[in-house]
């Protein structure tokens, strides 16, 4: 087992019980994988070079809009 | 090959007097009866609903009442649309133990109010987490021109409804590609407008940042009218636009004389079937575009997309994934509890990026007014078909699909998707006519300049 893999069954484990989630044994492979594939994803989006000051998240939001 | 009359066709007929609405929809409905068992289109056929509806119509219009611009036209929805009086079930089984919706979706509503009548709900990927069109508690959508092979998805049902000559009009939701996916595999046209563009009130959501509605149609007059109904803001909708309407119906046919059209290149022709790529190029030529453009870092935008639609998705459906795990399709519980623990510091991150990759993108629309790109990688797959083989590389259907449609998106941007012409016995595939945001009417003129030049063509079945 990858120590990607162990860190994000690590991650799990220490995440589902505070979301209120039980993973069964035959899904757990499963999560893992779809986990493993988000944090390739991430990497990929983190490695990317950002200004700070200058790129701001694009969160859905204008102020003063009701709804 | 079946000709099924247009939306456009039906509406003249029904304010000519030639037809009734009521006639219309008993023949809509009787071929949904037979068509659907091929199809397994539809979840939820209304037939009463429809069938009041339309002799209410009638009879407005013997009082001399003006016909809608979509008079007696038949609609489906895909069926996360609320329909009144019953459970949206959003392609799951939980969802069906719901209290039955009290209203109807804005986006029925409109089309109602212009003459169309509901005739049912339709399949889809178990809360709108797919590209296939199969579906773990109803069965898989069917693709129309075989029926071995995937509807695409996540707006499958709605797809092979309007493919299969079921109904010429229909409702689909698009996230990452989930109304330009089954559009291209079905061959027929379909709509993702600007994010915020229509409204989504009434919608059961998936990713909401990421969320839009949009139409279904086999010609580009049919898509547009759809389109102009379903435009207006909606104080039910946060994210719907406060702008003016802006109908793209009066300047259809005004030609792209004066366009800038540019293909994109890069990650838009990588991991294509052959044939495909050979598609898009002959419609590059056949328009005479010279042009080619790349979008920056595109393979990240679609990873950020992917990590922002995660977490909104398995945020949304924490709940139900600690109550009813057992009752989720595993395939779909699985990833969507993935989801629910990505780290904030993963999705922050996409957002930020998402931001840049928007920025680009304009600075790209500065030079070109409209970009062509494929829909899809492939043709439709064989249900339950895992990988697919391109230049010697196995890929995964399922990841793969949304491909193309995910980065454009992610952004936002508008985009009509185009079935191109193809020979006889081949399968369909669409291209991505995409502008800048809020500028559906060139992405609208280009289609309709393809579908006239014979380069778009839908072959429904």
């Amino acid at each position: 087992m990858s120590a990607q893999r162990r860190e994000l069954e690590a991650l799990l484990d220490a995440m589902a019980p505070l979301l209120g989630l039980r993973v069964e044994a035959a899904a757990r492979a499963r999560v893992i994988d779809s986990l493993a594939m988000a944090a390739g994803f991430a990497a990929l989006v983190m490695e990317f070079p950002l200004d700070e000051g200058a790129v701001e998240a694009a969160a859905v939001f204008r102020a003063g809009e009701r709804g | 090959m079946t000709a099924h009359r247009t939306a456009g066709e039906i509406a003249a007929a029904v304010a000519r007097g030639e037809t009734t609405a009521s006639a219309e929809i008993t023949q809509v409905l009787a071929g949904i009866a037979v068509g659907n068992a091929r199809l397994g289109a539809f979840t939820d056929v209304m037939g009463q609903r429809a069938l009041v509806r339309a002799a209410a119509a009638d009879l407005a219009r013997t009082r001399g009442e003006p016909a809608g611009p979509l008079a007696g036209v038949p609609f489906a929805v895909k069926n996360l649309f609320d329909i009144a009086g019953i459970a949206t079930r959003a392609g799951s089984k939980i969802n069906r133990d719901n209290k039955p919706a009290e209203r109807d979706a804005t986006a029925i509503t409109r089309l109602e109010e212009a003459g169309a009548i509901l005739v049912g709900a339709c399949s889809m990927d178990e809360y709108a987490y797919g590209f296939t069109g199969e579906n773990a508690h109803d069965g898989p959508s069917h693709n129309p021109h075989d029926t071995s092979r995937m509807s695409g998805g996540s707006s499958g049902g709605p797809a092979a409804a309007v493919a299969g000559g079921l109904v010429p009009i229909a409702l689909g939701s698009d996230t990452n590609g989930s109304i330009r996916v089954p559009a291209s595999l079905c061959g027929i046209y379909g709509l993702k407008p600007t994010y915020g563009r229509l409204s989504r009130a009434g919608t059961f959501p998936f990713a909401a940042s990421l969320d839009h509605i949009g139409p279904f149609a086999r010609n580009v007059a049919d898509l547009a009218a759809v389109y102009d109904v379903l435009q207006g803001s909606d104080p039910r909708d946060p994210v719907c636009c406060l702008r003016d309407e802006d109908p793209v119906c009066p300047t259809l046919d005004s030609g792209i004389g004066h366009s800038r059209l540019a293909i994109a290149d890069g990650y838009f022709l990588a991991g294509a079937m052959p044939e495909a790529r050979a598609a898009i190029e002959g419609v590059a030529q056949a328009l005479g575009v010279v042009g080619r453009v790349t979008l920056p870092e595109a393979h990240r935008a679609r990873a950020a997309a992917y990590v922002i639609t995660a977490s909104e998705g398995g945020a949304l459906h924490r709940e139900r994934l600690a109550l009813r795990a057992a009752d989720f399709d595993p395939d779909t519980r699985d990833r969507l509890t993935a989801g629910a623990i990505i780290p904030a510091v993963w999705v922050y991150a996409a957002q930020r990026f998402r931001r840049w990759f928007h920025r680009e993108v304009m600075n790209v629309f500065d030079g070109v007014d409209v970009i062509l790109a494929l829909a899809t990688p492939i043709t439709a797959p064989k249900l339950g078909q895992k990988t697919f083989l391109v230049d010697g590389v196995e890929l995964g259907v399922r990841a793969n699909l949304g491909l193309y449609a995910q980065p454009l998106s992610f952004i936002g941007l508008p985009v009509v998707t185009v079935p191109l012409r193809r020979a006889q016995g081949e399968l369909p595939i669409g291209i991505q006519i995409v502008a800048a945001p809020w500028n559906e009417a060139a992405a609208f003129r280009v289609a309709r300049e393809m579908e006239a030049r014979g380069l778009a063509l839908c072959s429904s079945q």
